[in-house]
C-alpha cells in the first residue's frame, strides 16, 4: 500500500516537474507544446544558456518598430495588432483583426500550421526576414501570458 | 330602374389590373424599383389568369360569349359610334370586347418579356442564369415597345369611356364602380336582372380559389421584404456560373478561398475579374502587392481552379459583362477597382466617402453593397453608411 502511494506521489510529482519544465505555457494543446519544445531546442543550439521563453522579451520584440527597406515606413507587430494584444487591430486595408492574446481568442495558437504560416508572413513584412525560433517562443509566451 | 350588370369580381379585378399597372408604370424605367416593377407584373399577371378563368366561369356579363364577337359586329358598331348613335349594350360592346381580349393578350405578354428581361439582364427572377444578358436586352426592347402599346390602347380605351360618359351621357365609368347601370328602357336588349349562372360550376370555385391564392400571395409579397431577409445566405445561391458544358450552376464558395482570402482584405468575389487576372494574380502570390503571401502549391493549385471556375467569363451577373465589357483587350487587370467600367461606376463617389471610418477603402465592398461576399452588386441593394 504504502509503495504504490509512493510511487504515485513520484508520478505525480514528475508530471508537475515535467509541466513545469515544458516550453510552453500550460494552456497550450498538446501540438503546440510540441513546436515550442522545437523551439526551444532549436533556440538552445543557439544560445545554451538559454532555459525558457520570455514574455517579457516578447512583449519587447512585438512593440519593436524596424524601419522597412523599400516601404519605407516603421513597422512592428503592433502596426495592425495594436500595442494591446487584447485589443482587435486592423489590417492595412482596413480589415479588423481578431485580438492576438490567447485569452481574448480562444483560437489563437491552437493550430501549429497556422501559427508557422502566420510567422513566416508577417515577420517577412515586419523584419523583411524569417524570425528566429527564440523569438517565436518568446512572443507566444507573451501572448499567453495576458 | 337600376339594373345590376357586373358582378364584385370583375369590378375587383378592373380596378386591381387598373392599380398593377399603374404601379408597374411608375416604378418603369429606373432600377432603383425595379423589384417593385417586377411585384406589379406579377400581380397583373395572377389578374389575367383569374380573368381567363371568370371570362368561362363568371356571370353572365362577364363571360367572354357575351362580349366577344366577330370584325362584322365591331365595324357596325364603330359606324354607328361614329354617328354619335350607336346601339347601347347592357355588358361591354363588341369595339371594348375587343379591347378586353387585348388587354388580357398583352397584359401576359408584357409580364412574360419582364421576366426574360429580369432573369437576362439582371440575373434574378424565375429564369435567373438560364437566360444570357444578350436575350434579356433584346427582350426589352419588345418589353418597351409593348408597354409604349399598352399605354396607346389604355388612352384609346379610357377616350372611348370618357365619350361614352360626357357624349352619349351613359356613365359607365361610374358602372364599373356601383356594378349597375340605369335607364333600362333604352337598352337594346330589356333585362331586369343580372342572372347568375344557372348551374354551379367547379370552374367558378377554381376561379375564386385563385383569386384567394392571388390575394395571399400579394399581401405576402407586397412591400418586398427587408434587405436583411435577403441576405442570410438565400442570396448566396443566386449567382450562378456557366459550367465548362455549358449548364448554368450556382457557386459553391471554396473553404481554403474564404480562408487565405479574407483575414487581409474581404475575400473578392471571383466573378468580379477575367480568368487571366486571377492567374497573374495567383502566379504572384510571393509579390501580393507588396507583400509575400505565398501558399503550398495544392492550396494555391485549389483556389485558382476556383476562382477561374467562377471567373467574370463564366458568371451571369450583371457586374461581371460590364466589367469585362470595359477591360481594353489585352489588358489583365490586378485590380478590380482599376478596371474602367468599376472607376466610371464609382465616379460620383468622393474620396471621402471611402475614407470614412465605416468604410476604410476602396477594397471594402461590403461597406456599401451588402451582397458582395456573394457576388451580388444590386443597384437597389447599395448603402452607403455614415
Amino acid at each position: 500500500m504504502q509503495k504504490k502511494g509512493l510511487m504515485l506521489g513520484g508520478l505525480a510529482a514528475l508530471f508537475i516537474a515535467g509541466g513545469a519544465l515544458a516550453a510552453g505555457p500550460a494552456d497550450l494543446n498538446a501540438g503546440m507544446r510540441s513546436l515550442m519544445d522545437r523551439y526551444l531546442s532549436e533556440a538552445q543550439k543557439k544560445e545554451p544558456s538559454l532555459k525558457a521563453f520570455s514574455a517579457e522579451e516578447g512583449k519587447k520584440f512585438f512593440n519593436a518598430k524596424r524601419m522597412h527597406s523599400t516601404a519605407k515606413e516603421e513597422r512592428s507587430c503592433s502596426t495592425c495588432h495594436t500595442s494591446n494584444p487584447l485589443n482587435p487591430g486592423k489590417t492595412p486595408v482596413g480589415k479588423t483583426i481578431e485580438p492576438m492574446a490567447h485569452s481574448a481568442n480562444k483560437d489563437r495558437f491552437t493550430d501549429p500550421q497556422k501559427v508557422e504560416k502566420w510567422f513566416k508572413r508577417n515577420c517577412a513584412w515586419v523584419l523583411e526576414r524569417e524570425c528566429t525560433p527564440e523569438e517565436k517562443g518568446d512572443f507566444i509566451t507573451y501572448m499567453m501570458s495576458n | 330602374m337600376k339594373v345590376r350588370v357586373w358582378d364584385i369580381p370583375t369590378r375587383l379585378f378592373h380596378w386591381s389590373l387598373v392599380a398593377a399597372f399603374a404601379g408597374a408604370f411608375f416604378t418603369s424605367g429606373t432600377e432603383w424599383f425595379l423589384e417593385y416593377h417586377t411585384v406589379f407584373g406579377y400581380i397583373a399577371l395572377g389578374l389575367v389568369v383569374f380573368r381567363i378563368l371568370w371570362g368561362f366561369a363568371g356571370n353572365r356579363y362577364a363571360r367572354f360569349s357575351d362580349f366577344v364577337g366577330g370584325w362584322r359586329r365591331v365595324r357596325d358598331y364603330l359606324r354607328q359610334a361614329a354617328t354619335l348613335k350607336p346601339p347601347r349594350y347592357l355588358g361591354h360592346n363588341p369595339a371594348v370586347g375587343w379591347v378586353v381580349l387585348f388587354m388580357l393578350i398583352m397584359t401576359v405578354s408584357l409580364v412574360a418579356t419582364g421576366i426574360i428581361t429580369y432573369s437576362g439582364e439582371e440575373g434574378r427572377g424565375f429564369w435567373a442564369g438560364l437566360i444570357t444578358r444578350d436575350t434579356g436586352i433584346f427582350f426589352r426592347e419588345i418589353h418597351d415597345f409593348l408597354a409604349a402599346l399598352a399605354l396607346a390602347v389604355i388612352v384609346i380605351h379610357v377616350s372611348a369611356a370618357l365619350f361614352h360618359d360626357f357624349i352619349l351621357k351613359e356613365n359607365i365609368i361610374l358602372s364599373m364602380v356601383t356594378g349597375t347601370k340605369e335607364d333600362p328602357a333604352t337598352w337594346s336588349e330589356r333585362v331586369g336582372h343580372m342572372r347568375p349562372v344557372d348551374r354551379p360550376s367547379s370552374l367558378r370555385l377554381v376561379a375564386l380559389i385563385f383569386a384567394a391564392i392571388l390575394i395571399g400571395l400579394g399581401v405576402r409579397f407586397l412591400p418586398p421584404q427587408e434587405r436583411k431577409i435577403r441576405f442570410t445566405g438565400e442570396v448566396s445561391e443566386q449567382v450562378k456560373v456557366v459550367t465548362p458544358k455549358g449548364y448554368t450552376a450556382r457557386i459553391k464558395p471554396d473553404p481554403k478561398w474564404k480562408e487565405e482570402c479574407s483575414p487581409c482584405h474581404n475575400a473578392f468575389h471571383p466573378t468580379l475579374l477575367p480568368a487571366a487576372s486571377w492567374k497573374r494574380i495567383m502566379d504572384g502570390l510571393n509579390n501580393h502587392f507588396g507583400e509575400d503571401v505565398s501558399l503550398d502549391p495544392a492550396t494555391r493549385r485549389e483556389i485558382l481552379d476556383y476562382l477561374v471556375s467562377s471567373s467574370a467569363e463564366r458568371s451571369t451577373t450583371e457586374a461581371s459583362k460590364k466589367l469585362l465589357a470595359s477591360i481594353k483587350k489585352g489588358e489583365v487587370p490586378l485590380k478590380i477597382t482599376g478596371i474602367p467600367y468599376w472607376r466610371d461606376k464609382h465616379s460620383e463617389i468622393s474620396a471621402d466617402v471611402f475614407k470614412r471610418k465605416s468604410v476604410g477603402s476602396e477594397a471594402n465592398c461590403l461597406a456599401c453593397h451588402p451582397g458582395a461576399a456573394v457576388g451580388s452588386f444590386e443597384d437597389k441593394d447599395v448603402h452607403v453608411p455614415d
